[in-house]
């Protein structure tokens, strides 16, 4: 496990950059971080409590920036993205603002909390709007240079930040930014993974690989604007892609991708692993409710074994084994699946 | 803000051209030394690339070479300038390959005359050039009449189809090329070097057709290339609304004319175009009295400066007749723009418009903005006041509260709303279907400084509004100003169907007789 949530990896970034850009801004809607307070007693000028008034933070945020500051919204997903949904749209989007909205929360991650608490349908929403760039990273290594990102474009973005540490998912250290990360080159099947799901992702691959598949898996972190040659440079070769999200199947990675291969002319098939429309509103820890709305191994398994997808993609699996090409780090699985054929 | 993106863009002003057409006023002065409005003619074109956000240029100089580096400078406006000499005349194109060598060949380069100034968003040039992959993408004017310049042809994607020539004829508006530039490195690596080569004459025509794009948003364009223009420049730059006086605090007798005329406007607009010709007219005298007789500066160019958020965006016929008349942008708008064409006035103002501070038609926005923009303002020890005017049905919004509550937390006194208290909304009077009332007691509760006027009172409503010195950290302050919704129509006045209904031609004559002549 990382010891560092993608909360704190943000706010130490952020610490970072407010120091050497003091029009750099926090805007809080009552949240704090033990990250933050350092932040908060070193910055006092560059930290403002807007309060329990997200339409406020959101009319605030926009005011501030046409002033010149840089503006960084920060709370829990939901209260700073369909709370003040219009606010978005219309202070921020319309007049171009670049402010940051950071939503710690993602998906399930406030378990137990409930359904005010969850966020998803954050991806639909926010892609929704005009020019609003959308970030979903699987671990907090990836958080800073995100947010350093952000820092300089001139566009709004909205960070979707995980509430639990994450584990650092194997991957080369150093990928120049694509907006996604080939973790895996595998052949024939693709996983296309973004935030939590990523490391759901990589477990789903070893009980595939134990059944002699060997998917490509792909963290795609930009969800907007969507790196489409990256992610046709990954995927264009494959027969079947799965797309696993902690989101509402409306809108979400699943559509994003369905939407892309509509668009980009390429046929291959797509599964798509998410919440269905009727299983959004639940209590229970983040275990629990991925269990009961498919996102754990053995229920996605099921799933894509009620799709056929695993009879589909067994067959012919000996005559295409000889073309597997790692990628780079990957020797180990390479042999497992070799160790299979 | 500095956008650091446009601020280390590489950047060439070019300078070294002779202004044959000019010499009989200017003797051997080069032309972009030209005096004008107190300072030579190419120093405001360097303060507005500084207000757009660059941090330094590169001046192609050539005739008169070292009077350019003595009167400029190394620093212009903020702006940190050096000089690459051009050791012969190499026109426009030439100058620009030796630039584009000189900086190591960049991947794109933002090239201006020396000679003409406007105003441009480089941020969004610059977003359009590269996300159009055009080879070359100018920056074009609107002006009223083309026949000086040679008009560009724009395709409906913003290509450019065709330059025609300078040519005498009928009278025609339409786009021009106003000298600014992004250009590709492969435009620039295209240009022989060495030798003497226009960029208008020898460059550009050869890239009709192969990614030249135009950018249709230079505003305040003028140039001195001939001594007619030059004398208007003077006037340009004294009278211009960027002069950061604070000059707008008129006479009650012009005040009163402005709002004769303004309500006129309203009528006129509303007749031939529709818009919102009731809600407008509720807030004629307040609005003449915000931009006319506050004492406000309203400079439409950089950040510092006093605003107007007209968050009560269905009053939009009584704003852009105000913005037109201050020069935001060309009055022939009103006929051209509004309700239809490129840019768009529509029936709620855009932040995009020239003048216009927000972008409003969904109500509850404005104040929680202009709290934004005052504390922006005040924590940045800028002196700025930023006016924000609702409607009270507008009030009805949580948003407002969620500001007001805000504002007078922080003491924002550099904020003032403008309440345009008609009583009225879309469908019913707010005393049959809403708690708005008491009112004035809702914003002293919640800390405000309440000042109650005469929406229709000229110089009640001009004591209230008045920019004023006031010590930091005071209260924000509400000016309640009762009007009437349709004021000076007596069939509109408060009848709320008005909110919505078009005037028919013989109606709207009947309108304009009760207002009176502008005059």
């Amino acid at each position: 496990m990382s010891s560092l949530s993608m909360r704190d990896a943000f706010f130490g970034e952020l610490y970072q950059a407010a120091q050497a850009d003091p029009s750099i801004c926090v805007l809080s809607n009552d949240q704090g971080a033990p990250s933050l307070d350092r932040f908060r007693s070193d910055l006092p000028e560059q930290f403002i409590n807007v309060g329990i008034a997200e339409q406020n933070q959101i009319a605030l945020a926009a005011g501030l920036s046409l002033s010149g500051r840089r503006v960084i919204v920060y709370g829990i997903t939901p209260f700073v993205t369909l709370r003040c949904y219009e606010q978005l749209k219309v202070d921020v989007c319309i007049m171009r603002q670049p402010v940051i909205l950071a939503g710690v929360g993602a998906g399930f991650g406030y378990g137990v909390a409930g359904p005010t608490h969850h966020a998803l349908e954050d991806i639909a929403t926010m892609r929704a709007l005009s020019g609003m760039q959308v970030y979903c990273p699987s671990d907090s290594r990836d958080v800073g240079s995100l947010l350093r990102g952000c820092l300089q474009r001139k566009a709004p973005c909205y960070l979707r930040l995980d509430r639990e540490c994450l584990e650092v998912a194997q991957r080369p250290a150093r990928q120049p930014p694509s907006g996604l990360h080939v973790l895996h080159r595998g052949h024939t099947v693709g996983l296309v993974a973004c935030g939590v799901m990523v490391h759901r992702a990589l477990e789903l691959a070893e009980r595939l690989r134990e059944r002699g598949l060997n998917p490509t898996i792909i963290d795609l972190y930009q969800l907007k604007p969507l790196p489409g040659s990256a992610l046709r440079a990954a995927l264009g070769q494959l027969d079947e892609v799965v797309t696993l999200e902690e989101h509402s199947l409306n809108g979400g990675l699943g559509s994003i991708v369905a939407e892309w291969l509509a668009d980009s002319g390429l046929s291959m098939r797509l599964q798509r692993i998410g919440v269905a429309d009727d299983q959004l509103y639940g209590y229970g820890d983040r275990p629990h409710l991925h269990r009961t709305r498919g996102l754990d191994v053995p229920s996605i398994l099921a799933q894509l074994e009620d799709r056929e997808f695993l009879s589909r993609h067994a067959r012919g699996l000996v005559e295409s084994c000889s073309t597997i090409e790692p990628a780079g780090g990957q020797a180990g699985t390479l042999g497992a699946v070799k160790g299979a054929a | 803000m500095i956008d650091t993106r446009i601020a280390s863009l590489p950047a060439v002003v070019l300078a070294g051209g002779q202004g044959t057409r000019m010499r009989s006023l200017l003797g051997d002065l080069p032309k972009v030394l030209a005096p004008v409005a107190g300072k030579p003619f190419i120093a405001h074109v360097l303060g507005s690339l500084a207000r757009a956000g660059l941090t330094r240029v590169s001046v192609s100089v050539g005739f008169g070479a070292a009077a350019v580096r003595q009167a400029l400078g190394d620093r212009v406006a903020g702006l940190r300038v050096e000089y690459i000499e051009e050791a012969q005349a190499l026109g426009t194109g030439g100058a620009l390959r030796q630039a584009f060598e000189h900086l190591g060949r960049p991947g794109s380069l933002l090239a201006f005359n020396g000679d003409s100034f406007g105003e441009i968003d480089l941020t969004r040039l610059i977003e359009v050039h590269r996300s159009s992959g055009n080879a070359a993408t100018l920056g074009l004017a609107e002006v009223a009449d083309t026949r000086r310049f040679g008009r560009v042809v724009l395709s409906e994607d913003k290509r450019i189809e065709a330059f025609t020539e300078k040519a005498p004829g009928d009278r025609a508006p339409g786009w021009i090329n106003a000298g600014m530039y992004a250009l590709s490195d492969r435009v620039l690596e295209s240009i022989p070097q060495g030798g003497a080569v226009s960029l208008e004459h020898d460059v550009l025509p050869g890239l009709v057709g192969k990614g030249l794009g135009g950018f249709p948003a230079v505003r305040r364009f003028i140039d001195i290339g001939v001594p007619e223009d030059y004398e208007r420049a003077s006037a340009h730059f004294s009278a211009s609304p960027s002069a950061p006086a604070r000059a707008r605090a008129e006479s009650p007798e012009q005040l009163e004319a402005r709002a004769r005329w303004l309500r006129h406007q309203v009528l006129d607009l509303g007749s031939r175009f529709g818009g919102h010709v009731a809600s407008s007219l509720s807030c004629v005298e307040l609005l003449v009295s915000l931009y006319f007789g506050a004492g406000l500066c309203l400079s439409p160019d950089g950040v510092r400066r006093d605003r107007i958020l007209l968050s009560k965006g269905h009053a939009e016929a009584a704003l852009y007749p105000i913005l037109a008349q201050l020069g935001y942008f060309p009055a022939h708008w009103l006929e051209s723009h509004y309700h239809r064409g490129e840019f768009l006035l529509g029936a709620h103002p855009d932040h995009h418009v020239p003048g216009v501070e927000l972008s409003s038609g969904s109500l509850g926005h404005g104040l929680g903005v202009g709290a934004g923009l005052a504390l922006g303002a005040e924590r940045a020890g800028r002196d700025e006041c930023v006016y924000v005017v609702l409607g009270d049905a507008e009030c009805m919004e949580g948003s407002v509260w969620e500001a007001a509550m805000f504002a007078a937390h922080h003491r924002l006194g550099n904020l003032v709303a403008v309440v345009d208290r008609n009583g009225l909304g879309c469908l019913d009077h707010t005393r049959n279907y809403s708690g708005l009332s008491p009112f004035s007691p809702k914003w002293d509760a919640f800390g405000w400084e309440v000042i109650c006027v005469d929406g229709h009172d000229l110089s009640a409503l001009g004591a209230a509004v008045a920019r004023q010195e006031r010590p930091r950290e005071a209260k924000p302050r509400v000016i309640i100003a009762e009007t009437i919704k349709g004021k000076g129509v007596s069939f509109m006045e408060n009848d709320a169907t008005w909110h919505v209904r078009k005037l028919t031609p013989e109606l709207a004559r009947q309108a304009l007789a009760e207002v009176g002549s502008p005059q």
